[in-house]
């Protein structure tokens, strides 16, 4: 295993570590056991020995064939002459990436501080080290970590960083013939590489052997620039160093593949050795960034959640000094956790890395670890099924203008609910508890012996999470998604810092220490961990206590916490979602299914809850509630059903009075009910905001049906919080987006309904100056690219769509479009009766072609409407002729 | 979740098609738009729908519905300012209108023009 280390004095060290010898299991007649220790030895370097793991499912002890293998080079080809030597045996263990393994192994974890014992004599750095990384050489003799995944405030990797993007739009593909020279970046300092002077391949081999960067964060690097650089290099006969490795660089292909009914697109690949490279176009599968922030898709295996890739943004304007990388905090947090490879964990999904999180508990207790899923899903009548298989509850929200509403939300409920009713494929109908007790509405029973691997991988990222959202909290930085994108972090948190209020503080929540609970009470000493059965003697908790040498500077600035937070808060996620992913090793559905029932359990639980102490449930969505004290605003501007005219123009100004009075123990009614909801529910509720209004919109098709997710509300501090808008989808034009947001930011300055009308008057001029902007041409045509990702091959396409037009186009041009890519349009005349003048693709877009004034006119209302929908009706209030 | 079983949203929108196939073609034009309309009110209910699950959906769907003319009823009973319970409870008969009878009582429409 090589290793590469940063010395404290600066040096880049490549080091061999010899003694990793990855080992695998089989099972099966002990005869065929026996005949294949026989064989295996005698055609490779390696150790068989018959032993005893437990069984993940039954906790049965199994007698296995433990197959070390003395080069972990040899222990994927072992594997395979395994199951091809006789395809009834069973792997375990055998397809795991082997430095997780070695991590596992050594107790280490990828950028951790280590001490290491170097001998200078054994195998060296060998023959593929390259200078000046072949001297001296090295064999590890001893690891040691200095270093803990789980603290909060750690060192950060001192890695010299190096930038490379392409000029223009960096959402835009270059392959789909976007051009522009390359801009290279050391500390901040960008310079254009052009052929003019020299050849590109040629400077970029010179900034790399003077800057020699340990991370190369590049836009599109994966699929474009460095293989087009390397193929200039060849071309030149010139020696890229981009590896610190004599080997050639490492490249897999891109791939279309389907996920929970969409088409989804992964680019191809370029790993480096010795150096790590990091594209932000191509982090987490499938990306399919927001026109205006750079972030990726990722599956999860529930609602198809975002994920931000900018939590690995890299456009910070200045280093910071705390963190050398701030873009890079996310990714860094993430492989500190899941123990990945850097480059694998930011080209996959968190799904991946909290499987390998489950994998190691798994390891360190003795478990075998299937190599596919071998748990099919139990037999169930068609009644238990329709039982089963449901989500969350969503109660369609009340339609209307509402004031004085909170939102209580249930604290990352779900891996709540795993950690503390000790939820885990393992645990569910275990065969262990019989007399269990039950999980409500679906009877499965819940472990009440054994603690579940699941349940405790996610009580340690639930606690971490907890500790900086705190950290979050003491500085002052909000920590709601405002969902107005994150394009400039910065901004959002000078905002916050701003405006000084915070966040309202559950005093119950910072103190709150989360502990496994049963389904019905019961003593807690019966739930206990299974006696570990460390598979190398010398396996150990690592070292809690980190040499630090400046404790101040270990401190994550208020962006770096939120960065850090949401990877954890993905990784949440993704563990609940993959409970129920039938590729999941310890997937299982059973488990989904319990966590769901206990979801809508405890949601149902809360509605009473409010709705006994006097408080209208307006909306609730999975594990949030959005409330609204009774008497409050006696006559909230709701629902369709009950048209605004029944209002009387008299009564609004009387309720006005009384707000202002109302307002203040309003706060400190909600903060009591979520602490009486947290201690009936025993999970984890938090009052997220007050919000002084909240607008929740009808359905596009019809204004009388509601939708869950279609709505907008502005809190105390003036924060906005938006979902389901125009602004919020990926396919709006970055113009009609800005306009919305203004619109937006207007009308968050309105304290009720009186002033929401008159902000809306603000709002219109805003929306009219935009379309006059429209109208006089003068819209840079950036601002009007409409990006869509395409579903199927351009020709496949039966209908003429935007982007078929536009996908057709491209196709023309010889680009080679392939499923699930992301292509940009402009429209050029969407009424025209050539199909091909209707849109253009973005890179085959000319001025002269101009754009068409009335679609984007369109779009433009259309984005105004929901700010006007219910504002509108204002006209009623000012006259009581109209309203009576 | 979706997948195996269709969610009450889909649901809904299925027995909706289903009825509109036949039981809507057979409704003047005027009459199909309130049928949709009242197949789309039962989303004001759906999580009720969604949690009690029942193995026809139509059950469902039909109590929403019957629920939600009862919460129709008493508001515009309430914004009538009226009781209708306390009327039924009275033993004299209901008034009946005029109109039905003109309408019973109306003469044989004309036949309509030959071709």
């Amino acid at each position: 295993m090589i290793v590469w280390l940063i010395e404290p004095s600066q040096r880049r060290r490549r080091l061999i570590d010899g003694s990793f010898r990855p080992c695998f299991y089989v099972q099966g007649p002990e005869g065929q056991l026996a005949r294949l220790a026989e064989v295996l030895p005698a055609r490779a370097a390696v150790s068989c020995a018959l032993t005893e793991r437990q069984n993940i499912w039954d906790r049965r002890l199994l007698r296995v064939l433990q197959v070390s293998a003395h080069h972990p080079t040899l222990f994927a080809p072992l594997a395979r002459f395994v199951r091809r030597f006789d395809s009834s045996l069973t792997l375990y263990d055998s397809d795991l990436m082997l430095a997780p393994m070695y991590c596992w192994e050594k107790n280490i974890f990828p950028l951790a501080r280590v001490e290491i014992e170097v001998g200078a004599s054994g195998a060296g750095p060998g023959p593929n080290a390259v200078r000046p990384y072949n001297t001296p050489p090295g064999e590890i003799h001893a690891i040691t970590c200095c270093d803990n995944e789980w603290l909060t405030e750690y060192e950060r990797p001192p890695v010299r960083t190096m930038r490379m993007r392409l000029e223009g739009l960096s959402d835009v593909n270059p392959k789909h013939g976007r051009h522009g020279a390359i801009e290279v970046a050391v500390e901040n300092d960008w310079q254009v590489l052009d052929d003019s002077d020299e050849p590109t391949a040629q400077v970029f081999e010179r900034l790399l052997r003077v800057h020699d960067p340990d991370v190369l964060v590049t836009e599109w690097g994966d699929d474009v620039l460095l293989p087009g650089l390397l193929r200039q290099a060849q071309r030149l006969h010139i020696r890229l160093p981009l590896n610190r490795d004599a080997l050639p660089v490492e490249r897999t292909r891109s791939r279309s593949y389907m996920s929970y009914g969409r088409i989804l697109f992964k680019e191809s690949t370029t790993t480096l050795f010795g150096r790590l490279h990091i594209d932000t176009q191509n982090s987490f599968a499938a990306g399919a960034g927001e026109a205006e922030t750079r972030k990726s898709k990722i599956e999860t295996r529930e609602a198809d959640t975002e994920f931000r890739a900018s939590n690995f943004e890299f456009r910070s304007p200045a280093p910071s000094l705390q963190s050398p990388a701030p873009g890079l905090e996310g990714l860094w947090e993430l492989v500190r956790v899941t123990k990945l490879p850097v480059q694998y964990a930011c080209r996959t999904t968190p799904g991946t890395g909290i499987s390998y999180m489950q994998m190691e508990v798994a390891w360190r207790d003795g478990v075998l670890i299937p190599a596919q899923k071998a748990e099919p899903e139990g037999l169930k009548h068609p009644d238990e099924l329709l039982r089963a298989d449901r989500g969350g509850l969503v109660f369609p929200p009340r339609l209307g203008f509402f004031e004085n509403v909170a939102e209580l939300d249930f604290v990352s409920e779900f891996p709540s609910i795993m950690a503390r009713f000790n939820i885990s494929p393992e645990t569910i109908n275990c065969p262990c508890c019989p007399q269990a007790p039950r999980v409500p509405e679906l009877g499965y029973r819940v472990c009440q012996r054994h603690r579940g691997i699941t349940s405790r991988v996610v009580e340690r990222l639930i606690a971490k999470r907890r500790r900086y959202k705190e950290m979050m909290r003491d500085s002052g930085l909000g920590v709601r998604d405002s969902g107005l994108g994150v394009r400039d972090l910065e901004s959002e948190i000078r905002n916050s810092e701003l405006e000084k209020g915070g966040l309202p503080q559950n005093p119950h929540l910072s103190s709150r220490n989360p502990k496994p609970e049963s389904l019905t009470p019961c003593p807690e000493t019966q739930v206990r961990n299974p006696e570990p059965r460390a598979p190398s003697p010398d396996a150990r908790i690592p070292n809690p206590e980190p040499r630090t040498p400046n404790p101040e500077s270990l401190t994550p600035n208020p962006s770096a916490c939120k960065q850090r937070r949401d990877v954890l808060k993905w990784l949440l996620v993704c563990c609940f979602g993959y409970t129920g992913y039938k590729n999941a090793r310890f997937g299982k559905i059973e488990a989904h299914e319990a966590i769901n029932a206990l979801a809508r359990e405890k949601l149902l639980v809360a509605k009473e809850a409010a709705e006994q102490r006097g408080f209208r449930v307006l909306h609730a969505l999975v594990d949030s509630l959005y409330v609204q004290k009774s008497g409050a605003f006696p006559l909230p501007i709701d629902d369709c059903r009950l048209p605004i005219e029944t209002i009387d123009h008299r009564q609004l100004s009387s309720i006005e009075n009384r707000q202002s009075k109302i307002g203040n123990s309003a706060r400190a009614d909600y903060e009591r009910l979520a602490q009486e909801i947290e201690q009936i529910t025993g999970l984890p509720l938090a009052l997220e905001a007050v919000y002084r209004f909240a607008v929740f919109l009808p359905s596009q098709q019809s204004a009388e049906i509601p939708v869950p997710n279609r709505f907008f509300c502005v809190s105390d501090e003036g924060e906005l919080k938006v979902r389901g808008l125009e602004c919020r989808r990926h396919d709006t034009p970055p113009f009609v987006t800005r306009m919305q947001r203004e619109v937006l930011a207007i009308l968050a300055e309105a304290r009720d309904f009186s002033t929401y009308c008159d902000k809306l008057h603000e709002a219109r001029e805003v929306y009219e100056r935009y379309q006059e902007r429209l109208h006089d041409g003068t819209v840079p045509a950036e601002e009007l690219v409409i990006r869509k990702r395409l579903t199927k091959a351009p020709a496949s396409y039966q209908k003429n769509s935007s982007t078929a037009i536009a996908a057709r186009q491209l196709d023309r041009a010889g680009v080679k479009l392939r499923p699930g890519e992301n292509i940009e349009f402009i429209i050029t005349d969407a009424d025209s009766s050539l199909i091909d003048d209707r849109v253009r693709a973005w890179t085959l877009w000319e001025g002269w072609r101009g754009y068409d004034v009335e679609a984007y006119g369109k779009a433009l209302a259309k984005a105004f409407e929901p700010a006007a929908h219910f504002g509108r009706q204002r006209a009623l209030f000012a006259s009581p002729d109209k309203s009576g | 979740m979706g997948r195996t079983v269709a969610t009450f949203r889909d649901l809904i929108e299925q027995e909706l098609q289903s009825w509109k196939q036949r039981f809507g073609r057979a409704l003047r034009q005027e009459e199909q738009v309130h049928l949709e309309a009242m197949f789309n009110r039962v989303r004001l209910y759906v999580q009720a729908c969604t949690y009690h699950f029942p193995v026809d959906a139509m059950h469902g769907i039909h109590v929403a519905v019957e629920l939600d003319h009862e919460i129709r009823l008493r508001r515009i009973e309430a914004a009538l300012g009226i009781n209708l319970e306390t009327q039924w409870m009275d033993s004299r008969p209901l008034s009946v209108s005029r109109r039905n009878d003109r309408v019973a009582d109306r003469a044989e429409p004309e036949a309509p023009p030959a071709d």
